[in-house]
């Protein structure tokens, strides 16, 4: 063990000792042998005490502390990955309570298949009450189980700091996170990932629970740091500025979300008021359970407060028609490649056609006949086999069930174009599951069997 | 004429099913690999029902999704294997039914054995069959409730079970053997607080059991859906299954409240104790996860009189819920959800009164239309009877 430890740990905290005192305690319980990690606490401008907890504190592993200055997050993980002697750097936020086996999973997924960014599940520990909290829960959970589903397609918006894991010669080859940014510094980082040909991968095994504490202000201002970093994002990268929500939202605004996008332009000083006004109306509206007003008031707030951070960022209309130019000449210099695949070979012969090279989008043919169509995206991985394989389960069932039907898939007894009609007639609950359609759909079977009755 | 129900796996589908002369029709439920996935309902000629030639046309969606996935080779999102779960408490809460209670639990003794404790809770008994059916059972353990209602019983079942995972199982229903290794595996998900399986017809002999299938039935379809606070209206949390299937951990109680036992089966309301719990699950931000793969088999209120008094007993208890959710919780949205009702039930029942074609038959709308009329008021009676005797509520 003279090399040093396999691991870092990198923590960066800022006034929150009782968070870093948790998540500390639980490393202390992992089955990764304590003498095979270190862990590097970035203490970021604290001034609660933390240094004292530290002082006294004495774990089994080797613990480092680096002291500095408030310089931000993404500042504190680069300065603890430089410090970092371990091949492996594990990012943790200090509220994130891990799992036992959080550091033994995260080992594992780098042992095979070449360089990558590897993230774990961090849903919230527990659920307070209150919609802001119950929906934002619902959104981390929703998010960690897609990342889990086979068929995920990663895009660079997947990468979470909060419970990390990459080599630290990728990491410093990457050059670490953007200090510039004041949020999605992740996403920028996984953009490079990506681009540099590494993978995002989930490890669901390295488990952790996120302490959180959820307010309206913290939500609010988080949109607002998104917006300005998503026009930092895409002046670096302007090949991604369709992926970008003030792109994709600006293109078909609603009329509200036109007026917001103006106010938050020309008259933030009113808005901002304006939007103060409204904060205790959601609450208000929470306390009486008005879910569905709650919900739209607080998409239309945090629209608001993303516009404010883009139009920060950008300044005028003018600069946003220039980034929108340069990133039409950026596209149109490295065009997507999409190509065209034939299911009537077999599934796993179409899989296997995407398992090499890059492909951003893929046309469905089956014998001539059009199934379907993966657009081509930017800021994602390329497509594979598996995501294939997902999307011909999904938006692609009907046309595919109805091609192999006329194909004479399910026996010479069967009156072909009776089933393949019979097959898009069902098509309205493919895919789903939506509660209310389910009796619909046994309505019309028994509405059917009526039929058939009847007419014999 | 009635409808024969079958069970049939697409991998060994016969040709066809003799002996079927006392039926017009058949429900099929499907299975790929043994696991159920979807329905059809097939016509029944001179006895014979012809599977294979006419299967795949009245095939439903559910169906098609789980063939093709199969066919290009996506697996079924299974959770973490079951065998590795824990052990759990199944508990069957009866009244007075001796002959149902013996189907049920000759069910559950062909669940494959994984620890399970199974416990009957007579409720209330007037006769001392249930009893005497446990006893010849010696893996089942007996617990009497006097205090009668169902969530009475419910709410004991849970301070009884040895296990952290508990499962409901109607007496009148009987479990399939693969029912309670897919209710328990998603509780390895700790935002889990319940899961509720797919309710299918043990029969479907007599026109008010067909009437209550056609209408939809305790069935929620054959896909899994996962319930959320986040995502759902909890005041519509009746979508999320019934009862008669379902799953809960045992320390819901300590999150949520236990059963309200003022309502259900037993109770002046003569339902909804379920769905209450449902909606406080999701009201708190929990999930509950719909699993179609929990099978299990109703059997529904054979005479039109009971089903009329179990409908009425549903918009009895909808009433009553909406009114402890507005008192209680303030769910200003119930006022939302009344109006709705009306504005979606008064043409129906205007239609049954005139018997246009198609309407439901006027004697369910009437009873439906009193239950929904009374519901708050029951509820009220059923509130102040519990509190004079100085029962939990």
């Amino acid at each position: 063990m003279s090399a040093g430890p396999e691991i870092s740990v990198v923590i960066p905290t800022c006034n929150r000792v009782q968070d870093l005192r948790r998540v500390l305690h639980a490393l202390m319980q992992q089955d990764f042998d304590a003498r095979a990690f270190e862990v590097v606490v970035v203490a970021d401008g604290c001034t609660d005490g933390t240094a004292g907890f530290l002082q006294l504190f004495r774990p089994p592993f080797e613990l480092r502390i680096l002291t500095r200055d408030n310089g931000g997050p993404a500042e504190a993980r680069n300065a603890g990955a430089e410090a970092a002697r371990g091949r492996l750097l594990v990012f943790l936020d200090d509220d994130v309570e891990p799992s036992r086996a959080l550091l033994t999973a995260h080992w594992q997924a780098h042992v095979t298949g070449g360089e990558k960014a590897v993230v774990g599940p961090y849903p919230p520990a527990s659920v307070e009450q209150g919609l802001l909290q119950i929906k934002v829960s619902a959104w981390m959970r929703d998010l960690f189980e897609s990342m889990a589903n086979p068929g995920h397609r990663y895009s660079y918006q997947d990468l979470l700091t909060g419970n990390l894991s990459i080599r630290r010669s990728s990491f410093m080859r990457l050059g670490g996170f953007d200090p510039e940014l004041r949020a999605h510094e992740d996403y920028e980082f996984g953009l490079r990932v990506l681009v540099a040909g590494m993978r995002i991968a989930f490890a669901p095994d390295a488990q952790a629970w996120h302490h959180e504490t959820i307010t309206l202000a913290r939500v609010l201002n988080r949109k607002r740091d998104e917006g300005y970093a998503d026009v930092a994002i895409a002046r670096a990268h302007p090949a991604l500025v369709r992926t970008l929500p003030f792109v994709s939202m600006g293109r078909q605004p609603s009329m509200v979300g036109r007026l917001l996008r103006r106010v938050a332009r020309e008259h933030p000083e009113s808005g901002d008021i304006l939007a103060g006004w409204i904060a205790p109306v959601l609450q208000l509206m929470d306390r009486l359970r008005l879910r569905s007003r709650w919900a739209t008031s607080l998409s239309r707030l945090q629209e608001y407060w993303y516009w404010r951070g883009v139009w920060e960022a950008l300044g005028s209309v003018e600069s946003l028609r220039n980034l929108m130019q340069s990133a039409k000449e950026r596209v149109a210099a490295d065009p997507d490649v999409e190509v065209d695949v034939d299911l009537a070979r077999g599934i796993d012969r179409a899989a296997l056609q995407l398992e090499t090279g890059r492909v951003d989008g893929v046309r469905l043919h089956y014998s001539g006949r059009p199934i379907g169509r993966i657009p081509p995206e930017r800021g994602m991985e390329s497509l594979r086999g598996r995501h294939l394989r997902a999307a011909l389960v999904g938006q692609m069932a009907a046309p595919l069930l109805a091609a192999l039907a006329s194909d004479g898939n399910f026996g010479s007894h069967i009156d072909e174009r009776h089933l393949v009609q019979r097959i898009w007639t069902r098509s309205f609950w493919f895919g789903g599951p939506v509660p209310d359609w389910v009796w619909s759909e046994q309505a019309r079977q028994w509405a059917e069997f009526d039929r058939d009755v009847g007419g014999h | 004429m009635a409808i024969a129900v079958l069970d049939i796996d697409f991998e060994d589908m016969p040709e066809w099913v003799d002996g079927l002369q006392s039926y017009v029709g058949a429900l099929v439920l499907v299975r790929l690999n043994g696991r159920p996935v979807g329905q059809a309902v097939l016509r029944v000629e001179a006895g014979r029902v012809h599977l294979r030639r006419d299967f795949l046309y009245a095939a439903d969606s559910g169906f098609w999704e789980a063939w093709l996935r199969r066919h290009v080779g996506v697996g079924n999102d299974d959770r973490s294997p079951a065998h590795s779960s824990p052990p759990a408490t199944v508990a069957v809460c009866t009244r007075d039914r001796p002959d149902d209670l013996r189907r049920c639990l000759a069910a559950l003794a062909r669940l494959p054995a994984d620890g399970q404790e199974i416990l009957v809770v007579d409720n209330c008994p007037t006769i001392a069959e249930t009893r005497h059916i446990v006893e010849n059972c010696p893996s089942v353990r007996y617990v009497r409730e006097d205090r009668p209602g169902l969530n009475a019983a419910r709410n004991r079942a849970l301070q009884e079970a040895r296990h952290e995972w508990v499962a409901f199982c109607d007496d009148d229903a009987a479990p399939d053997p693969g029912w309670l290794r897919a209710l328990t595996r998603h509780f390895s998900d700790p935002s889990v607080m319940c899961v509720t399986g797919l309710t299918m017809p043990l029969e479907l002999e007599t026109p008010a059991q067909e009437y209550f299938q056609r209408a939809g039935g305790l069935g929620r379809g054959f896909k899994r859906v996962v319930f959320e606070g986040g995502r759902h209206d909890p005041l519509s949390a009746w979508c999320a299954g019934a009862g008669a299937n379902m799953a809960l951990r045992r320390s819901v109680t300590g999150k949520v409240g236990p059963f309200d036992e003022r309502v259900d089966a037993g109770t002046p309301v003569g339902g909804g104790g379920d769905t209450d719990m449902f909606r406080r699950i999701l009201a708190a931000g929990h999930r509950i996860v719909y699993e179609p793969a929990a099978l299990n088999w109703h059997r529904h209120r054979t005479e039109w009189r009971d089903l009329c008094h179990q409908l009425e007993g549903y918009e009895s208890a909808r009433f009553a819920m909406l009114l402890t959710s507005l008192v209680a919780d303030h769910e200003l949205e119930a006022l939302r959800h009344a109006r709705e009702w009306v504005r979606k039930e008064v043409p129906k029942l205007v239609r049954a009164l005139l018997h246009l074609p198609g309407a439901t038959p006027a004697e369910l709308a009437i009873a439906r239309l009193r239950g929904a009329a009374a519901g708050p008021w029951v509820f009220l009676y059923s509130h102040l009877v519990r509190a004079r005797r100085g029962w939990r509520t």
